[in-house]
């Protein structure tokens, strides 16, 4: 069964156990400050297999954070999909609501730039900044989204079940050609889980050099706090605005909602994704059917990953 | 010539890659991926896709 992650020392958070769900993971200091700080937090190089060039993705993922602790002025990255020469794939976020864009996701591809944001009117958490507040209340939430870069009509956030897709995706589509603009899947050379911590960047090292470039020059968008995962990532549209697709994530019955994607991620009757990522008693693993090297832990000064027990990891009920 | 179309409502244009560049970069900082933006290059008098990319690293 999988667990989430968040963070540092490598000992068990402290868990409000209702039950049992899966593992996560948190890396580093609660505080999310703006310094590189003692963080921690994990990186997976596509050294084996490569994205396939579709025009989009998609990715599901379970998170518990607090509003309180997100920094001002700053989108916390929670995934980064990128290439080292940042010419393809792109980053979703955590702001706190004072910039444009407090939950969204982009897509670059070298000369175009789409993002989509949270703040469908009369969903659940509204608008920008009331959507980062809701979700951030110390509960487990699943956020769902996919971003196609070649049909504006399939590019959805839905959280916790709920559609919030706001009227915000901004770029115009693109031809999904292979030599012409689009978004580069199969140039994404990492995986980053959160962002790396600020100090991790590395502008030398080139496709080559699998382990390298967690790159992130901004301190304050790493997301030390927020406890994560599982993660599901596809290079393909799936269609989350299907209420049976989402049941294989969510499931408003179960405890948080949280549908167990075993080791695979299909054990909630999802298809297998490129990349499934989650957290065993001591490691994050890969279950996806891209062949990855094994995620690997970035950190700086003391910081280290720490685990969330299934005891107060996604369906557990766990808070903060 | 190159210019960018930037949050899908201004057109800013520059005489280099590099000048757009640091424009986004003073405009928006390390958080640029947070806008909708469409780079062109003007190749024989009309604007096009660029001929090379252009990353904000």
């Amino acid at each position: 069964m999988p667990l989430g992650f968040a963070k540092s020392t490598f000992t068990y958070a402290a868990a409000a156990a209702t039950g049992s769900g899966a593992r996560a993971f948190f890396g580093g200091t609660r505080a999310n400050d703006g310094t590189p700080g003692n963080v921690a937090t994990y990186r997976v190089a596509m050294k084996n297999d490569r994205f396939a060039n579709n025009t989009g993705i998609t990715f599901i993922y379970w998170i518990r954070y607090k509003f309180s602790e997100l920094s001002s002025n700053n989108q916390h990255r929670v995934l980064t999909y990128r290439d080292f020469a940042d010419l393809g794939g792109g980053q979703t976020w955590i702001g706190n609501g004072t910039n444009p864009f407090a939950i969204g996701a982009n897509i670059y591809n070298g000369s175009e730039n789409i993002v989509m944001s949270i703040g469908k009117a009369g969903s659940t958490y509204g608008n920008n900044l009331t959507a980062a507040q809701g979700v951030g209340d110390g509960s487990w939430h699943c956020v769902m989204m996919r971003l196609d870069m070649a049909d504006a009509s399939k590019r959805h956030i839905y959280i916790d079940g709920e559609d919030h897709t706001a009227g915000q995706t901004a770029g115009a589509s693109v031809p999904s050609t292979t030599s012409g603009n689009n978004p580069k899947l199969n140039n994404i050379d990492f995986i980053g889980i959160k962002a790396a911590p600020g100090n991790d960047k590395d502008d030398t090292r080139g496709s080559g050099d699998v382990d390298g470039g967690g790159y992130t020059g901004n301190n304050s968008q790493q997301f030390p706090s927020a406890d994560l995962g599982p993660v599901w990532f596809y290079d393909t549209d799936v269609d989350i605005t299907s209420s049976s697709v989402r049941a294989k994530y969510y499931n408003a019955s179960n405890t948080d909602g949280y549908v167990d994607g075993g080791t695979d991620g299909t054990d909630g009757g999802a298809s297998q994704p490129e990349l499934y990522l989650y957290h065993n008693a001591s490691t994050l693993l890969n279950g996806g059917s891209l062949s990855t090297r094994a995620p690997f832990v970035v950190a700086n000064g003391s910081g280290a990953i720490s685990i969330v027990a299934d005891t107060d990891g996604p369906g557990s009920g766990g808070t903060r | 010539m190159w210019r960018i179309h930037w949050d899908n409502t201004t057109y800013h244009t520059f005489d280099t890659q590099a000048e757009l560049i640091t424009w986004v970069k003073d405009t928006a900082g390390e958080q640029w991926y947070t806008h909708g933006f469409k780079i062109e290059e003007q190749i024989d008098g009309e604007w096009t896709t660029p001929s090379v990319p252009t990353s904000f690293k």
